[in-house]
């Protein structure tokens, strides 16, 4: 058997520094740049993300982030949307780009922070927490 | 005489206070004018300018210049929208005014118009991928929405519900600017370092934000957009146009001006320095030939002016607020000369622009003959409007 095709043990996860303080603590789990694909669960929604580019152009990126984990990554160019079929509560979609205008960014679902989110011209980054 | 001044004193507050309730409500679409030069917004104005030229000479003049994209937005908010905006950068691209000119009593004496269409429009950001494309290779730029992904990533798996519903809301506070880095919670400080330190490919921000507790993330990247952006501003700019004059007791043209006009910055990524433009113009003039009888355009006066234009700006808001333009003017007449004319003539100009509110310039010229040492000076005011805000908000 060459070398090359032997089968590469799964790398341990590396563990996140602990946030505990005196007043305040929470738990975070590992998570990994590797995309995964999302599995259906009775509890997923369909959600879409509406990018509005007003007085200029602009382009974004929105990552679906659950546990950790990249789930889903779409990108859009114009005024547009990008729809992720399976989320759940706790997920996150995170938003990077940049417009040269103004932009509003909407979740189809409730989201801590509220949307629609409005950018002024500049780099825009917002993490929504689907609830 | 009095009366009619003050009523030009009245326009001229007038035009402020539509300033002054601009600036109340800022819109985030309409902020680029503001940072740009005032030369620049003479040359090709984005949306209206009011101007008041030549106050204390014999021939005044009140022109409003604005741009067919601006009336159409104003009718159509749509219009404003991406696609529809950038399939209107034709209508962008023109300028078209209108002017009324008085004379010393304040009386009508005239009406002209005129069109102006930038043929090179290479600082126009909103419409530019390539800009876009520049912010997004910028190192604290992709740092900066790197840290955004792995912050989100980090939020996805915060247990429990409640205190990630908190840390959610809290770093939104952070990314949009109303908290720095040293006032959201020890508990997202200590999140963010840890991530960012981690995080191979934003190591520097980890060093800023272990040093700097007064990190604002919002106003660290407008800083690197505004920058971006003031430098793409001092790409080049052409226009060419043509402006005509009538008669005061006839609607016949009584001088029409052939023009070009080009703009650039010299110094580019020049920093907090101050900034340089160069601005070329070129005219030919067609003007009643007196010595014939009745009225025509058959005088022909070809003029150009290169000039260089020194930008103040200010240290942190790199807004300018005073602006000196040195040119020199060769004017050459092409037709049978008046007694006592000559063909060739030359001026040394100097412009001093003083910017007294926002969006209000106030430019003053001095013009120097050599030839004859005769010194002219002209005072004018420019008003340069934004007031789209409430098109915008229909779109809401």
């Amino acid at each position: 058997m060459p070398k090359s095709a032997k089968k590469k043990p799964a790398s341990r996860a590396r563990s996140l520094p602990s946030t505990n303080t005196k007043t305040n603590s929470m738990t975070i789990q590992d998570f990994s740049s590797k995309s995964l694909v999302a599995e259906e669960a009775p509890h997923s929604k369909p959600v879409d993300v509406t990018f509005t580019f007003i007085g200029g152009i602009g382009q974004a990126t929105a990552v679906l982030f659950r546990k950790g984990v990249l789930i889903n990554m779409q990108s859009i160019s114009n005024t547009g949307s990008v729809s992720f079929s399976e989320v759940q509560t706790s997920d996150v979609i995170s938003v990077n780009g940049v417009c040269t205008g103004k932009a509003e960014v909407t979740v189809s679902e409730p989201t801590t922070p509220v949307s629609p989110k409005t950018f002024k011209a500049g780099l825009m980054m917002a993490n929504f927490l689907i609830k | 005489m009095t009366g009619k001044f003050s009523g030009l004193v009245l326009m001229i507050f007038f035009c402020l206070s539509l300033t002054a309730v601009a600036q109340k409500k800022p819109n985030p679409v309409l902020t680029a004018d503001s940072l740009a030069t005032g030369n620049y917004k003479d040359v090709l104005n984005s949306f209206f300018q009011l101007a008041f030229d030549q106050l204390a000479s014999p021939d005044k003049e009140i022109r409003f210049t604005g741009t067919p994209f601006a009336v159409m937005a104003k009718l159509d908010s749509t219009f404003l929208i991406d696609k529809k905006y950038v399939e209107s950068k034709a209508l962008r691209r023109l300028n078209y005014s209108f002017a009324l000119r008085l004379d010393t009593a304040y009386r009508f004496n005239g009406f002209s118009s005129g069109i102006k269409y930038a043929l090179i429009n290479k600082r126009d950001e909103t419409v530019s991928r390539a800009f876009l494309d520049m912010v997004l290779a910028d190192t604290l730029a992709k740092e900066l929405l790197a840290l955004n992904t792995v912050i989100g990533a980090s939020i996805s798996a915060i247990t429990p519900a409640e205190t990630q519903e908190k840390i959610a809301q809290e770093y939104d506070d952070f990314a949009t600017g109303k908290k720095d880095f040293g006032l959201i919670s020890q508990q997202l400080q200590d999140t963010i370092l840890a991530v960012v330190k981690r995080t191979e490919s934003i190591k520097n921000l980890a060093d800023i934000l272990a040093k700097n507790k007064a990190f604002n993330m919002a106003r660290t990247a407008d800083s690197v957009y505004q920058d971006l952006k003031a430098n793409f501003n001092k790409n080049a700019l052409l226009t060419i146009g043509v402006t005509d004059t009538t008669y005061k007791d006839q609607f016949v043209f009584s001088n029409v001006v052939l023009h070009a006009e080009f703009l650039k910055g010299v110094n580019k990524y020049a920093g907090n320095k101050n900034d340089l433009e160069f601005n070329a113009r070129a005219a030919l003039q067609l003007v009643d030939d007196t010595l014939n009888a009745g009225r025509d355009l058959k005088r022909a006066l070809f003029s150009v002016e290169p000039a260089f234009n020194l930008v103040f700006k200010t240290k942190t808001t790199q807004r300018s607020y005073l602006e000196l333009k040195f040119s020199t003017a060769y004017y050459r007449n092409f037709s049978t000369l008046y007694a006592g004319e000559e063909r060739d003539r030359f001026f040394l100009n100097g412009t001093i622009r003083v910017r007294i509110l926002n969006d209000i310039w106030v430019p003053v010229e001095i013009r120097y003959d050599p030839g004859n040492g005769n010194l002219l000076g002209f005072l004018n005011v420019r008003a340069n409007f934004r007031a789209l805000a409430g098109a915008a908000k229909l779109l809401y």
